[in-house]
């Protein structure tokens, strides 16, 4: 759905132009998608429905809840060549890169484990609490998996066919999946006015101006779920992920779990955190690493960040608000949490 | 990064321009309420005329004199008044509502070496801060933060 522009005059009867903002809320890949132009034109509209309809195709392409879709087809016997739609191949690839930058960190295997605890359907985190009688306990049938052994990750590509062999394990591409459409819909609508906006499930873009000024201010949410926020950001041509445990946890087997899976560990992983930011220039990159730092838990991610240079905060289960010397500047307000 | 130093250096100064404002504001203040206009008068020279006519004579002229600038004195005052608050707010925002370094219950650790320098993650910048405000601990009232154009959280809205 989208709408605007939201001036309050109509065109043409002011002799100075009024800036337009573009508005547009519609639901993919599991989420409420927001996007923004500030100060639009006539082309705005065209830009952000070639903004959703990057999200329509990421979504049809890399889902994992459509049997149909060609990731899941892919999936279904990872061992064998696939040819997939070229939107997919570059999903893959990117995820091979990640999983590489951050040594393994990053890793799509874990889908087996996110199944095997009851995540292999659309659940409704957002509008009660999930809990899952019967669903298996994590136990996940992973080579290597808990002995330390585990092989990597050494998917293989033809470009020329846009060809894919994932194997020997399915792979999910959520995460990554959403920060790429980001990232694709924000390039979408550049140019199309004199700031954008993109947001998706609490990842988000922004470009050019704000519309208050020459920056955008966005708060991190507080993961306990308090309505304010646990720090004001000021960016400018950046992005901001989150991976936190605030919505996407549920029970099964008798315990809590949530859906951040360590992929060394095979289990929820995070100890200690609640909730990991990251400021980067691309929102897949920022996806990745939030997730990434987040594994690390509150004994590692301090240091691991701080050596990456990243821009990160967190929030561990104290309630207590860290963040890196490189978020520093951005940080415009701290709330207590 | 140059806007980010710039705005850096502008809080700064806010900082550091806050006590003198504020010394400004208080002496002032003390000043004010430590004069009587018609004290003053009565300590000022005496034309030696007969006592009646004298008094009546100097005492509104004095007067008027010193009601004005009285009243020039706390224009300045409700001014500075103004300044201190606004340099208030400037200065909680810059330091956090946690208050590193005021919260009570609160605590700060700092291993800062480097404030940074941008998003990219091309050049390790060492050092990590963690502020900490525990749920009931006492602290002094938040200024309200900025309202943001958008939210970084959890997937999916609650």
């Amino acid at each position: 759905m989208i709408s605007g522009p939201t001036s309050p005059f109509p065109v043409g009867t002011l002799a100075v132009r009024v800036p337009q903002n573009h508005s547009a809320t519609f639901r993919a890949m599991a989420t409420e998608v927001n996007l923004h132009v500030v100060d639009g034109g006539q082309g705005t509209p065209v830009a952000m429905a070639a903004a959703e309809q990057v999200f329509r195709d990421v979504e049809a392409a890399c889902t994992r809840f459509d049997p149909a879709s060609p990731l899941m087809r892919a999936n279904g016997s990872p061992d064998a060549w696939h040819e997939v739609p070229p939107l997919l191949l570059a999903a893959i690839r990117e995820a091979y890169e990640a999983y590489v930058e951050t040594g393994g960190l990053f890793d799509p295997r874990v889908l087996v484990t996110l199944t095997s605890l009851g995540y292999d359907r659309t659940l409704p985190f957002e509008t009660k609490e999930v809990e899952l009688d019967g669903a298996a306990q994590g136990e996940v049938d992973h080579p290597g998996a808990g002995d330390g052994h585990r092989p990597g990750w050494e998917p293989a590509f033809d470009l020329g066919r846009s060809a894919v062999r994932i194997g020997p394990e399915p792979i999910d591409l959520g995460g990554i999946g959403k920060g790429l459409a980001v990232r694709w819909a924000a390039d979408a609508l550049r140019g199309a006015g004199r700031g954008l906006l993109v947001e998706a499930g609490g990842d988000c873009a922004m470009g050019g101006d704000g519309p208050d000024g020459d920056r955008w201010l966005v708060g991190v949410e507080d993961p306990s779920g308090g309505p304010d926020p646990v720090a004001v950001l000021s960016v400018r041509d950046l992005a901001c992920t989150t991976s936190s445990t605030r919505v996407r946890r549920w029970r099964t087997g008798g315990r809590e779990v949530h859906h951040l899976i360590d992929p060394r560990t095979l289990e929820p992983g995070g100890h200690g955190l609640r909730a990991v930011t990251v400021v980067q220039s691309d929102p897949a990159k920022a996806e990745v690493w939030s997730k990434a730092l987040f594994l690390l838990g509150e004994d590692g991610i301090a240091e691991s960040a701080a050596t990456r240079g990243l821009v990160a905060l967190w929030v561990d289960d104290a309630g207590t608000l860290g963040h890196t010397a490189a978020a520093e500047p951005f940080i415009v307000c701290r709330a207590a949490v | 990064m140059t806007d980010t130093r710039g705005r850096a250096a502008r809080w700064t100064g806010a900082a550091l321009a806050a006590p003198v404002v504020a010394g400004l504001f208080a002496g002032t203040t003390a000043w004010a309420a430590g004069h009587d206009p018609l004290k003053t008068a009565a300590a000022s020279p005496v034309p030696t005329k007969p006592a009646a006519a004298a008094t009546a004579t100097v005492s509104d002229a004095t007067l008027a004199s010193l009601r004005a600038a009285v009243a020039a004195r706390a224009a300045t005052v409700a001014q500075l008044s103004k300044q201190v608050a606004a340099l208030r707010l400037q200065v909680a925002a810059l330091n956090g509502t946690t208050g590193r370094t005021t919260t009570a219950g609160a605590t700060s650790r700092s291993t800062s070496r480097s404030s940074g320098s941008g998003a990219s993650s091309g050049s390790a910048s060492k050092g990590t801060t963690t502020t900490t405000a525990k749920k009931g601990s006492s602290k002094p009232p938040a200024a309200a933060p900025p309202p943001p154009n958008t939210t970084t959280g959890a997937s999916g809205k609650p």
